[in-house]
């Protein structure tokens, strides 16, 4: 099966590659895995005060169109509020990187990873106040 | 031969997680013996065809019931439950984590100084963790053939065989990057 070529540019040059403190009060933290394939993704986000995701790093151990996912969505969700991050959906990380219908669920791991990240960061946030 | 047999059924083995995998191999043989092709090469079409049919049915029955995940799905199937891998991404964080955790270990293996030890070492944990989850399978079946757990609420049986399906991977690339280092 052929990949896309921006599938293949993310798997060769992937973005925001790395990890943050997870114990960090800013940093949400959300990892998913998929057991069909035995992908596990792990997608991290720190949120400003005003609660605009400033950064976000990713590490995905999986195909190529699971890296190219995830990848792709720590480019997307930088600079957007949490609530406009769980809108991005994987139809349109599929559409973006030309997934074939074998590989939609490569997206459907990076959207519950975005879903996961913003959950954690406002349980986070949910404890701190009480 | 009955096709409409079930795969237990069909090799004469309880339905149970836990099997004889000798007496699995020796009903296997005979069967393929009875369906082979070959003694059908005079016969009719249908015949034949039914003789293809039969061996196919019997090759996907062994390799069904011979693996401990293939198996544990089948086993759940028989029971009504449907494992839907393809909707399952929220898995327990922890064992998410510890995955991820031997995913690194593996990346590094090839830079270890004894980088087959390391590999050991790794297969023994899988292992550990995959027989862990084998007991867990079976307490969490028991309970759902003895009507224990209402259908519908078996989501236990099928995160663990989701567990299972993961560590089961992880342990086929170890593998293949055993071979690589050969």
């Amino acid at each position: 099966m052929a990949y896309s070529d921006k599938v293949l540019d993310h798997y060769e040059n992937p973005r925001n590659v790395g990890a943050m403190d997870s114990e960090e009060e800013s940093v949400g933290t959300g990892m998913v895995g998929a057991p069909a394939c035995g992908d596990v993704m792990r997608l991290q986000i720190k949120v400003s005060d005003d609660g605009i995701i400033e950064d976000a790093k990713f590490k995905t151990y999986g195909c190529g169109s699971a890296i190219a996912s995830s990848s792709l969505v720590t480019e997307w969700v930088k600079g957007k509020t949490l609530d406009e991050a769980t809108e991005i959906k994987n139809t349109a990380i599929a559409e973006e990187l030309a997934l074939p219908p074998v590989k939609i669920h490569c997206s459907v791991l990076a959207e519950d990873a975005i879903k996961a990240a913003v959950n954690d960061y406002k349980k986070k946030q949910g404890s701190e106040e009480s | 031969m009955d096709l409409s047999k079930n795969f237990f059924q069909l090799f004469a083995l309880p339905i149970s997680f836990d099997i004889d995998m000798s007496n699995l191999m020796d009903a296997y043989r005979s069967l393929q013996k009875v369906v082979h092709p070959d003694h059908f090469a005079s016969g009719t079409d249908k015949e034949k065809r039914l003789s293809i049919e039969m061996a196919a049915h019997l090759n996907e029955g062994v390799d069904t019931l011979k693996k401990p995940v293939k198996r544990a799905i089948y086993l759940l199937k028989l029971q009504g439950i449907d494992v839907d891998f393809e909707k399952n991404t929220a898995m327990s964080p922890m064992f998410l984590m510890d995955q991820m955790e031997l995913r690194e270990q593996l990346e590094v293996v090839g830079k270890q100084a004894d980088p087959f030890a390391a590999i050991d070492a790794l297969y023994e944990r899988i292992a550990s963790m995959q027989n862990a989850r084998i007991d867990d399978f079976k307490a969490a079946y028991n309970k759902i053939t003895n009507n224990i757990d209402s259908v519908g609420n078996n989501s236990n049986a099928e995160d663990i065989v989701a567990e299972m399906q993961f560590i089961e991977k992880l342990r086929i690339d170890i593998e293949r990057l055993e071979e690589t280092l050969d």
